[in-house]
């Protein structure tokens, strides 16, 4: 399934699309009570992981950072 | 000058103690009446140990008494964030998920106050798990700002900001992930430390996210900042995360002085990446002046947009503290407050490979700071961009709370030290500034923050109370 974070705010889901993408998310990583319970601090979550992963992606390539297990020698 | 006990500096209990000018049994019993006092309006602690500390003071004097070589903490009181271990003491993280979780042994930073011959007398609040706070949904209650009750003593080492500057007592020790020592210290006009990564062991201390956490001290001066780190510091072998590094003499340079240091200002992390409010913009610009005019060489520099660190710092944290409590997230989400349970979860949502990008980031972010340190001995920069608000205030605690320049050196790992700018707001609250340096640099870090605070006479800033 592909991660709820990654759909950013131009996507063309609905708002309960992307509610409901969210819950099925959340379900599978085992956090069925919390949905059952708490709905709308799961759904903040998701939130709050989309504004996080969009910050990150918006940073640049991470291919052109150094990464021990894929490059040796000096960071340039 | 007993009635002023409460704010006598560590060094200083240290010498009295030693010269049998001064009994660590009236120090602790002096301070457990202010707790007694002060801790039902403040919250700074959450278990006051008045006994156990009571017990310590008694058997560090009779180790005076009797002529024994002490260490250079003997007979001073110490309070600890309630995510590290303290044996005989719960360590309840400031969530009923630990309510009752009680330690077995002490942890390795408690040992060595321990070893110095601190007298440990509780645990102070904190933000629930370092994260989540202020709240109220808890079940302690969150600590308050001495300098105005209705206001946030800064987090998540709440207890430990709000207990200095109360005059509770002289050194605490906190946890630092996203800026979480230099907050409360940044907040109450105290000075706090993150040390360098891996200078201070994190075992027996709750983790929030395994590569941003730091142990550091907290203080109301400089000197007894450099005094704490350097009881707490050093390399333990059942740390993975512990450096092996010699680095004692933390307080060596602190009456040098600072001619010819090549200071380094990030000003654009205020002026330009989260504006700051203007009283704390103004009071940077007058810390700079004042360091150039102590002889030092105040020269603008430039890193990445302070969101640029945000992001990977946020990124990273949630990540790792969700491998942590994902499965009291399944099974117990009613047991922790609204504020961990939406932030805890959130790392849910993130993929291994936006934490992997993440990571690289880091590493350029790291070799980016390293850049900047050859052209500057020490940084300054802002640690919070505005006073400490109402704590009931959630709206503005939202706006506020991350609108900062600490995150940078939990991604890098640099120590950085927040202190009082020496000015406070137009409503009484403290403003502050933050000093960086190089690996393991603490030394030129507190000899900075020493001059400064002379310069400035930051030591003298304390609340009506």
């Amino acid at each position: 399934m592909e991660n709820v974070a990654s759909v950013g705010p131009s996507d063309p889901l609905d708002p309960l699309s992307a509610a409901e993408l969210t819950e099925r998310y959340a379900a599978a990583a085992g956090l069925a009570v919390a949905l059952a319970d708490f709905r709308g601090d799961v759904l903040a979550a998701a939130d709050l992981a989309r504004d996080m992963t969009i910050a990150i992606r918006k940073i640049g390539d991470p291919a052109l950072a150094p990464w021990p297990p894929m490059r040796t020698g000096k960071y340039s | 000058m007993t009635a002023e006990l409460h704010w006598w500096p560590a060094s200083d209990l240290s010498q009295a103690f030693r010269r049998r000018e001064l009994s660590p049994v009236d120090v602790v019993r002096h301070l457990s009446e202010r707790i007694n006092r002060l801790n039902p309006t403040l919250n700074a602690f959450i278990s006051f140990d008045e006994q156990g500390a009571l017990d310590s003071a008694r058997q560090a004097e009779r180790a005076l008494l009797s002529g024994q070589e002490v260490g250079p903490l003997h007979g001073v009181p110490v309070a600890i964030k309630d995510v590290i271990d303290v044996a005989g003491m719960r360590t309840t993280c400031h969530s009923r998920i630990l309510i009752d979780n009680m330690a077995r042994e002490d942890s390795e930073v408690v040992r060595r106050l321990r070893r110095a011959g601190a007298v440990v007398l509780g645990k102070l609040s904190t933000h629930e798990f370092a994260t989540g706070g202020p709240s109220f949904d808890l079940p302690f209650p969150p600590a308050r700002n001495p300098w105005n009750t209705d206001h946030h003593p800064g987090g998540s080492s709440s207890g430990a900001g709000a207990g200095l500057a109360a005059g509770l007592f002289p050194l605490a020790i906190g946890t630092d992930t996203g800026g979480s020592v230099r907050h409360p210290a940044s907040a109450c006009a105290a000075v706090g430390l993150k040390p360098t990564y891996g200078r201070v062991s994190l075992r027996g201390v709750f983790p929030l996210s395994y590569s941003l956490d730091h142990v550091g001290p907290l203080a109301r001066t400089v000197g007894d900042c450099a005094l704490l780190l350097d009881a707490i510091a050093g390399h333990d072998p059942s740390d993975p995360t512990s450096v092996e590094h010699d680095c004692k003499g933390s307080d060596a340079d602190l009456q040098r002085g600072i001619r010819g240091l090549r200071i380094g200002f990030i000003r654009h992390f205020h002026r330009n990446d989260k504006v700051a409010h203007p009283e704390v913009s103004a009071a940077l610009e007058k810390a700079a002046d004042l360091l150039a005019a102590e002889g030092a060489e105040v020269i603008e520099m430039r890193l990445s947009p302070l969101q640029v660190y945000s992001a990977v710092n946020s990124l990273i944290l949630r990540s790792e503290a969700w491998s942590i409590h994902a499965p009291w997230l399944r099974q117990r989400p009613g047991d922790y407050g609204r504020l961990a349970r939406q932030r805890l979860m959130s790392g849910a949502f993130i993929s291994a490979a936006d934490y992997i990008a993440a990571q690289r980031f880091r590493s350029q972010l790291i070799h980016e700071l390293e850049g900047v340190f050859q052209g500057a001995d020490v940084l300054l920069a802002a640690s919070s961009m505005d006073p400490p608000c109402r704590i009931d205030d959630t709206q503005e605690i939202s706006r506020t709370y991350r609108r900062e320049a600490r995150e940078p050196f939990n991604v890098t790992g640099h120590p950085a030290l927040a202190m009082p700018s020496g000015a406070l707001s137009s409503d009484g609250l403290p403003l502050s500034l933050q000093l960086v340096g190089r690996y393991f640099d603490e030394r030129t870090i507190f000899r900075v923050a020493a001059a400064f605070e002379r310069a400035a006479s930051t030591k003298d800033l304390r609340p009506r109370l």
